[in-house]
C-alpha cells in the first residue's frame, strides 16, 4: 500500500498479519520515540500516540485488521516508513520479535560457543542484555556469587541461564 | 509534540517492590517489551528474602542502573515509597534520580520503552506517570 505524503505530514495503512501484542507494540513505540514528528496509530476508529506503548497496546489491534500510521513533523515520511516496516515484520507469525523470544526460551540446546557451558539458577537481580543472578547455584564455581548470565527463563523469580 | 531530548546514555530503571518475584517479573516483562537495551534493576523483598523493602537493595540498584543519564525509580506500594525517599535523602545527586508516581507494571513498561527510545530522565518519569491515565479496555 502506498504512502500519502506531503512535506511535513504522511500517512500509510497496512493490514496486520498478526496481533499487535506487547512486544510489537513496544518495538513500535521505541521506534516512534526516536522521531521528532508526532506519530499516531489508528485502528478500528481509535487512535493512539505511537510513542505510548500502553496507548498502542490499548488499541487491541488484531490480525487482519487495517491499521493506519500518520505522522506530522520534519521527519514524518521517515517515521511512517519505519513504523509500517515494523508493523509488517513484528506482527508476522514467526517474525523478528517472536524469533527473539524463541531464542531466549531455548538456549540450553545452543549454548554460546564461547560461554562456560554450565547451568545456573539464582534470583534475578538485574536484567539488561545479560541477566545478573544473585546467590547462583550450580557449576562455574558460582555457588553464592553474583554471575552475569544469558537469561534462559524465569520461573517464579528464579532465573536460569548460562555463564557469559 | 517535540522530540524527546537525547541523553548521553540510556536512563536506568529501578523497580522497588515488596516482592522479589514481582520486581523481577516486572523487570523481565519491561525488558522484553522494550527490546532489552535498557538496564532495569529489580530491588524487591527484604535482605532476608521476605516480603518487604530493603534500603540496601535500593542503594545498590541506583548505582547499578546509573550509566550517566540518570535513574527513574518506581515503587509498588506505600512503604516502598518511604524506603526510596529515605535513600534519596542521603543520595548525593538527587537530580539524577526521579521517583515516579505510577502504576507499577504499566509504569515500568512505559518508562522502559521511553528510555529505550532515548528519552531523557524527565521524559522517562513522565511516561511512567502518564501510564495512570491510559485505559487498557
Amino acid at each position: 500500500m502506498s504512502a500519502s505524503c506531503e512535506q511535513e505530514s504522511c500517512e500509510q495503512g497496512i493490514t496486520l498479519s498478526g496481533d499487535l501484542h506487547a512486544r510489537p507494540a513496544g518495538a513500535l513505540a521505541v521506534a516512534a520515540g526516536r522521531f521528532a514528528s508526532a506519530v499516531s496509530v489508528t485502528a478500528g476508529g481509535q487512535s493512539a500516540d505511537a510513542k505510548s506503548v500502553l496507548g498502542v497496546m490499548g488499541l487491541g489491534a488484531t490480525s487482519g485488521q487495517h491499521v493506519t500510521v500518520s505522522a506530522a513533523g520534519p521527519d514524518a515520511q521517515e517515521a511512517v516508513a519505519a513504523l509500517i516496516a515494523i508493523l509488517g515484520e513484528a506482527t508476522k507469525v514467526g517474525g523478528l520479535l517472536r524469533n527473539q523470544a524463541g531464542r531466549r526460551s531455548a538456549p540450553a540446546a545452543h549454548p554460546p560457543a564461547t560461554a562456560e557451558t554450565c547451568h545456573l539458577t539464582g534470583t534475578l537481580v538485574r536484567y539488561s542484555t545479560f541477566a545478573v543472578l544473585a546467590g547462583a547455584e550450580g557449576g562455574c564455581g558460582g555457588v553464592g556469587v553474583r554471575r552475569r548470565c544469558r537469561l534462559d527463563r524465569l520461573v517464579v523469580g528464579r532465573a536460569v541461564g548460562w555463564c557469559g | 509534540m517535540t522530540a524527546q531530548p537525547m541523553s548521553t546514555g540510556i536512563v536506568g530503571i529501578v523497580l522497588v517492590s515488596h516482592s522479589a518475584e514481582l520486581a523481577a517479573g516486572a523487570a523481565h516483562l519491561a525488558a522484553q517489551v522494550s527490546g532489552g537495551t535498557v538496564t532495569i534493576i529489580a530491588a524487591g523483598g527484604t535482605d532476608e528474602g521476605d516480603l518487604g523493602t530493603s534500603a540496601a537493595k535500593v542503594v545498590r540498584g541506583l548505582s547499578e542502573a546509573e550509566s550517566g543519564a540518570g535513574v527513574v525509580v518506581l515503587p509498588d506500594l506505600g512503604s516502598a515509597v518511604l524506603t526510596v525517599r529515605a535513600v534519596l535523602e542521603d543520595h548525593a545527586d538527587a537530580e539524577s534520580v526521579l521517583l515516579a508516581d505510577a502504576p507499577f507494571v504499566e509504569g515500568a513498561v512505559a518508562a522502559t520503552v521511553t528510555a529505550a527510545a532515548g528519552g531523557d530522565i524527565k521524559a522517562v518519569a513522565a511516561a511512567a506517570e502518564e501510564a495512570r491515565h491510559v485505559r487498557k479496555l
